[in-house]
């Protein structure tokens, strides 16, 4: 049964009948609301007095039409409703209609508009990190200056309670690449050229990526959870008015921690690394002693100051990150999880963006 | 409870101020004054402005124009060292407490002493421990926040504010969330302390028993016009005031068809 619309004179009649449960009414929803606001600035009338009842989604059905009509500068007349009905449907003028849907999209401009947003974005955390490594240095000229209780609990829970799974993640991917690598390598020959792969591979490169990605899911998350919570709960706000500036408080315990264990951390995952390179070497009978002559023969000390200095870079990155994704936490019961999420997510793809950025500075500077 | 004599001097002048976010003002035209030693309440319904206005006060929240001087330093035209010297001059309770959940009630009270500074160790328990005796909490010292009560961490908050011997108090909120008996507790406590310390409070809330309890003066804001509607003592304000502002502190609720005050 669909509304009998009948317009003339610029006046549009809306006539509604029988019963307007909600299955009806979402069916007419759109055509009726449609017609009124195509009336544009002429009169509505609507015509309720066959209407034989209203439920609840019919009352907001004329309110709808109502809100159209009024906002779209017209006028409008409505017959039939109880006082009691027609009361609630005038209150509801208060807000401007929705536009319709095809008008509030644009493509370029939503385009546009978020790659400047992302650039914004980029800036501010470069500035941020920035900013937290000058206060690191400030920190270690005046360690009166500095919370030691967060410094000592932050490097346990990101040093010492990473060490098992870094190392486990990192012995993995060392054997799983020596054991890719065999084959290929076999096919030139040059097995016995695996350890030096190994050295390069790892203790240039993935020991210490894989400890920046472990400290992105642990220590970075939890750094944006922590202060998150300290914002909704406003500590953060109550630090600022106490003149203890939250940058200071909050960040520099927490990125100098990280500082100081992520490098010993990465030296534990590199060897962890190269010794689950040397299982697949036991099916070809290569000792121990001599796999790891060969590994420390491949690499100089360059290369293990390199991996070291990687890891220390990625750990103030990934703590700022961490800490400047709490700091922005907004309000609102999901606001902590996504400042979580934004933390891990932005962490991981800034040290691997970072990573290959390095690689081209150090090839560079021939080192 | 204006004792001293010296309470006729100001502590807050807010002029012609309006307030509001990312320069679009939620409130305008606000115009009062705080004397030294009063408890001055910050009322009116849900919505209105109240947090915001004191946003704008504790340094959170630039003004967006207008004249809001705090202990005697221009929050509008005085830059970053007003708001440092504000910063001095306050404390402030928030409403759920804000006590840093990682340190002791103690420790949450000794904090900002001991990034000043000036105090030895031992001068400095005792000084938080006298701030918690008069709040009633020097038993529950060495416990976590997270042990104590909603109502105990709202007074363990108003001792962490009063730490700095700052000179306006703001409380925000004081009996939200308290039932009605810890809540009148409550307001009996920030009396006592307004009393016998010659502090100015500012105390945002829209309960009505508090604000007859507490307040020596009043501003009520209303959120459908925008701006205060009126100021004075509760007692005068419901005798006398605006038909809206008597209507809110008779707790009668705005006739059906007007958008009505103090919403
Ligand atoms: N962060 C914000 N950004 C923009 N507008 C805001 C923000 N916070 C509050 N507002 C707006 O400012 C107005 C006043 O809000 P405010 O929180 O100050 O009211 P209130 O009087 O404290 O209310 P309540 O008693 O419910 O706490 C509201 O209309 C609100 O929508
Ligand atoms: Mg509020």
């Amino acid at each position: 049964m669909s509304p009998d619309v009948q317009t003339s004179a610029g006046t549009t009649v809306i006539a509604l009948e029988g019963e307007l449960d909600d299955v009806r009414v979402r069916g007419v929803w759109e055509d009726v609301v449609g017609r009124a606001r195509a009336a544009g600035t002429g009169s509505v009338v609507v015509d309720a007095t066959k209407l034989s009842e209203v439920g609840g989604t019919g009352l907001l059905l004329l309110a709808e039409i109502r809100r159209t009509v009024v906002w779209a500068g017209g006028t409008i007349e409505m017959r039939g409703l109880t006082a009691d009905q027609a009361s609630l449907v005038e209150r509801a003028v208060g807000h401007k209609p929705p536009e319709p849907r095809e008008e509030d999209s644009h493509f370029v401009s939503d385009v546009g508009e978020t790659a400047l947003k992302a650039l914004d974005e980029l800036a501010d955390t470069v500035r941020f990190i920035g900013a937290a490594a000058t206060d690191l240095v400030h920190a270690i000229r005046h360690p009166r200056s500095l919370r030691w209780r967060d410094l000592l609990r932050v490097m346990g829970q990101s040093g010492i309670d990473s060490i098992p799974v870094t190392c486990m993640l990192s012995g993995i991917v060392g054997f799983i690449i020596a054991y890719q690598m065999m084959p290929a390598l076999d096919r030139y020959g040059a097995a016995d050229q695996t350890p030096t792969i190994m050295g390069f591979a790892i203790i240039r490169e993935l020991g210490p990526l894989i400890t920046a990605i472990i400290l992105a899911g642990r220590s970075g998350s939890a750094f944006a959870a922590e202060i998150g919570t300290m914002k909704v709960t406003e500590e953060v706000n109550a630090l600022t008015t106490m003149g203890l500036n939250p940058e200071r408080f909050l960040v520099t315990p927490r990125v100098l921690a990280v500082a100081i264990t992520t490098p010993l951390l990465s030296i534990f995952a590199s060897f962890a690394g190269v010794l689950g390179g040397w299982l697949p070497m036991i099916a070809r009978d290569m000792s121990l002693e001599l796999y790891l002559q060969s590994v420390r023969n491949s690499i100089d000390q360059v290369d293990f100051l390199q991996g070291v200095f990687k890891a220390f870079v990625f750990a103030i990155v990934i703590g700022g990150i961490g800490c400047r994704s709490g700091l922005k936490t907004q309000v609102g019961p999901g606001a902590v999880g996504a400042s979580t999420t934004r933390a891990v997510v932005a962490g991981i793809v800034a040290i691997i963006v970072l990573d290959g950025v390095l690689v081209g500075l150090f090839h560079a500077l021939g080192i | 409870m204006l004792t001293t004599a010296a309470s006729t001097e100001t502590v807050i002048e807010a002029k012609d101020l309006s307030v509001g976010y990312g320069g679009r003002a939620v409130l305008t035209g606000i115009n009062f004054t705080v004397a030294s030693g009063e408890v001055f309440v910050i009322g009116g319904g849900s919505g209105c402005g109240k947090s915001t206005l004191m946003k704008a006060m504790i340094t959170l929240l630039p003004p967006v124009a207008g004249t809001l001087r705090i202990a005697g330093h221009d929050l509008v035209t005085g830059g970053d060292e007003a708001v440092n010297h504000v910063r001095r001059s306050i404390g402030v309770m928030y409403q759920g407490g804000a006590l840093f959940g990682g340190l002791t009630v103690l420790e949450n009270v000794r904090l900002a002493m001991e990034e000043q500074g000036l105090f030895t160790w031992t001068e400095m328990n005792s000084l938080a421990l006298s701030l918690l005796a008069m709040v009633d909490l020097d038993e529950h010292c060495n416990k976590m926040p997270s042990a104590l009560s909603g109502g105990m961490q709202k007074r363990a908050a108003v001792a962490r504010a009063m730490a700095m011997n700052p000179q306006i108090v703001f409380l925000d909120e004081p009996s939200a969330g308290l039932d009605p008996i810890s809540s009148a507790g409550f307001d009996q406590m920030v009396v006592r302390l307004a009393r016998s310390t010659g502090r100015t409070f500012v105390v945002v809330t829209h309960e009505l028993p508090s604000i007859f309890t507490i307040a020596d003066r009043m501003v009520v804001l209303g959120g459908a016009q925008k701006t205060q509607l009126a100021i004075g003592s509760p007692k005068e304000l419901l005798e006398s005031g605006p038909p809206d502002v008597r209507r809110f502190l008779a707790r009668q609720p705005e006739d059906e068809t007007s958008q009505g005050a103090a919403s």
